[in-house]
């Protein structure tokens, strides 16, 4: 609940681990941020890398490949295949699960041939 | 025709015999004088005392209006009409009614009429009431199946959400914020589970959900509770039911395994996550097992793909179509007025500049997707409200902005979605980029023509939109557009005409499927209001709707039931589109914001027990069947309504 949110976050306790409580954007490091900053120039990266993962929610794409906690759902082409350092929440099906893993771990996993695509956690809001 | 022996007599109200007042006074005050005569005394209100009444009064005097002793002044609303008089409000004894009729400033004198009366605006509109429901129903209230909710605020001690004995008529509660390490009996290893044993043991509380260590919201109603009453709510508390009020329900307090906690997105937010999403709904048909089961979810925002790709929208269609009996209604969404929406053409090897509006002061994050199809390449280069270029981003490629060593502007022109093999485009914006409007300038990279359609991700504190004028086409939330889920619009039930709601999303989806598939009365719905044990509160929204088409799904499914029907969800879907009432919208074509149709829980169970479904009418004359033959659904009046704007 709203008026609690903080409060819950310091007794939150579950079995699987959990994203850190905030991995904005803004937080992040540009890919090659070692470059001199130049602001409102726009510096480009290939990422390919991501070919699998769903981009969205788009404030996060930046740091995916940081060493956070990602929640994510997965889909794979092989029947109860689970990547290396993925660890499953919950199974929807054989080829579709909900799973915690990290970002380099997402990284990885772009390359795997069984794993079809992979989408991080994004918000829903009460539509009201 | 029984013959009936009683002899009435007739009391004038007005007898020039006992100098009383004419008759000159609205008959509703003229009601209210005659109880109180009869010795009836009129009950106190959430405004009035007892033996009070609330006025509306047109007068020539203010100062003499307020003056007088009997009047308890409210407002004056507005200015001096052209006639010399003003318009106010107070609250006057019952006993003074004539009186203050008859003081010379006093042009007009009107009791106060309830608005928005009750929640049977809603299952009078979709013909959900037992005695609109087909003849030989089995299961006109829904007993025998589950309603599961997937929403933010459950009031578990509503009433109405108690039974007869006052127990909860919940199965489970599961709360993913909750401190436990969930329930291995119902294979959650997060939050809290709720058994309806422990819910039970605190309802004799003062204070139940502290002893339960979860409750709604204390700063204002609750978005769960208000949806679960139009569903499945049985009226013991507020006097009025929902459109299933003997479903069991199940009720997920839904988390965000990843939210702000610091800064203007962490305030007054009420969010959840599309992995905990599909989470709950698993969670939700394993606790419902094989007892057919009705899920209702309104949430969503409006980025995505909008072609039921996303894997949330792909789970969800998996879980509907592992099982019959199962079914999951969402809510088309609340951005028709937006802006939030723009598609359009790149000419072969020409550029189309696409203007992306940041109000100033706006001091939130904003996104934007923009699709195009997988065969076709386009660049994207991005202007500052200057004007000023910040670089191009070639295909396959993304960039940053950064501005003292922070990202401020993000982009991306992704190739190849592994969902759909279409590529996008996406731009994050930071609170601290400029404002005004910026440009993304769209490049063919080829001899073809390129169409593309575009999405302003939501933001509740300072929507940003496109550039007037807008193109309110493909509105749909994100997680609307799935292939076997049950999307619905909103009109208003309390209008002859039964008009759209100016928020209610429009579809197609970008693959030009017809969603919304029906749509139901969502404009200021009356219905319980969390905390309040039998009060109500109003809402609207497509989040309104949704749950009545939940509500009627469940009728369907408890009808099948005990019928010893199984039902697919392409069959319930079918029967959804097939039953779908017209004139609105008029004609026979699907129709981009009200859908197939008005829902019919009439013809949804009328279809399960065989019978001929309900012939489309007109609003005006259905309603005025209904009218005609819809007796009074509730022996106990609403009560406290407060009024929430959604």
């Amino acid at each position: 609940m709203v008026a609690t949110k903080k409060t819950r976050k310091t007794t939150k306790k579950t079995t699987k681990p959990k994203a850190k409580p905030k991995a904005n954007a803004p937080k992040a490091k540009a890919p090659k941020a070692k470059a001199k900053d130049k602001s409102h120039t726009l510096k480009r990266v290939s990422h390919d890398e991501e070919g699998k993962i769903e981009l969205s929610p788009l404030r996060k794409a930046p740091a995916v490949a940081q060493q956070e906690n990602v929640v994510c759902i997965v889909k794979v082409r092989k029947p109860r295949y689970v990547p290396d350092g993925f660890s499953v929440r919950t199974w929807i099906d054989d080829t579709l699960y909900t799973a915690d893993c990290t970002g380099i771990d997402l990284q990885n996993a772009s390359k795997d041939p069984n794993v079809e695509s992979i989408s991080p956690a994004e918000r829903v809001r009460q539509i009201g | 025709m029984p013959q009936d022996e009683t002899i009435y007599s007739f009391t004038p109200l007005f007898d020039s015999t006992r100098g009383g007042a004419t008759n000159d006074i609205d008959p509703r005050l003229q009601k209210l004088i005659a109880f109180r005569r009869s010795g009836m005394r009129k009950p106190a209100t959430s405004s009035t005392d007892a033996d009070e009444v609330a006025v509306l009064a047109r007068v020539t005097d203010v100062k003499a209006w307020e003056a007088q002793s009997e009047v308890r002044p409210g407002l004056v609303i507005g200015d001096k009409g052209r006639d010399g008089t003003y318009i106010v409000t107070a609250r006057i004894p019952v006993a003074r009614i004539e009186e203050v009729r008859k003081r010379p400033y006093v042009k007009s004198l009107k009791a106060a009429r309830r608005l928005s009366p009750s929640l049977a605006a809603t299952t009078k509109e979709i013909l959900a009431l037992p005695n609109l429901l087909p003849t030989g129903a089995k299961a006109p209230t829904g007993k025998g199946v589950i309603v599961g909710i997937v929403d933010i605020g459950c009031d578990f001690a509503h009433k109405n959400f108690l039974n007869s004995t006052n127990k909860t008529r919940l199965k489970a509660l599961w709360d993913q914020w909750g401190s436990g390490a969930g329930s291995p009996a119902f294979g959650v290893n997060y939050g809290t589970v709720y058994t309806p044993a422990q819910i039970n043991a605190t309802l004799t509380k003062t204070d139940p959900y502290t002893v339960l260590g979860y409750g709604p919201d204390k700063r204002g109603p609750a978005h769960g509770t208000h949806v679960m009453d139009i569903a499945a709510g049985n009226g013991r508390g507020s006097g009025v039911r929902g459109v299933a009020p003997d479903a069991d329900l199940i009720f997920v307090e839904v988390a965000n395994s990843d939210i702000p906690w610091e800064g203007p997105e962490a305030v007054g937010k009420s969010f959840g996550d599309s992995v905990q999403l599909l989470e709950a709904l698993k969670f939700v048909f394993d606790a419902a097992g094989t007892t057919p089961c009705s899920i209702n979810v309104s949430l969503g925002t409006n980025g995505g793909p909008h072609d039921g790709s996303s894997l949330v929208e792909q789970g969800i269609d998996r879980l509907l179509t592992q099982a019959k009996n199962r079914s999951v209604c969402i809510a088309a969404s609340n951005s028709f007025a937006d802006g939030i929406h723009a598609g359009g053409t790149v000419a072969a090897n020409g550029t189309f500049d696409l203007k992306w509006v940041v109000a100033p002061g706006d001091s939130t994050d904003n996104e934007l997707e923009l699709w195009y199809p997988g065969a076709t390449r386009m660049s994207v280069e991005i202007l500052q409200p200057n004007n000023a270029s910040v670089g191009t981003v070639p295909p396959g490629q993304s960039g940053t902005v950064t501005a003292n060593g922070k990202i401020i502007l993000f982009v991306a022109n992704r190739l190849n979605d592994p969902n759909n093999g279409d590529n996008m485009i996406g731009v994050y914006l930071h609170p601290n980029a400029p404002s005004g409007e910026w440009k993304l300038r769209l490049r063919s990279l080829q001899s073809q023509a390129v169409d593309f359609q575009a999405w302003v991700e939501r933001d509740d504190q300072a929507q940003s939109s496109f550039a007037e004028p807008h193109d309110n086409s493909r509105t749909l939330g994100s997680i609307s557009c799935g292939h076997h889920t049950i999307v619905v619009g909103s009109y208003d039930a309390h209008k002859p005409d039964v008009p759209l709601s100016w928020f209610s999303s429009a579809g197609p989806t970008r693959d030009g499927r017809e969603k919304p598939e029906v749509s139901a009365p969502g404009h200021a719905v009356v219905a319980a209001r969390s905390r309040s044990k039998t009060g109500v509160t109003t809402m609207s929204g497509t989040s309104m709707a949704t749950p009545a088409v939940t509500g009627t799904v469940a009728l369907m499914l408890a009808e099948a039931k005990a019928r010893n029907k199984s039902l697919s969800i392409d069959q319930i879907r079918q029967a959804v589109l097939s039953t779908a009432r017209r004139t609105p919208p008029p004609g026979t074509a699907w129709d981009s914001r009200y859908g197939t149709g008005r829902i019919s829980a009439k013809g949804l169970v009328a279809t399960v027990i065989g019978v001929s479904p309900v012939a489309s009418k007109p609003a005006k004359k259905s309603k005025k069947v209904v009218k005609a033959s819809a007796k009074k659904p509730a022996k106990k009046p609403a009560k406290k309504v407060a009024s929430s704007r959604r």
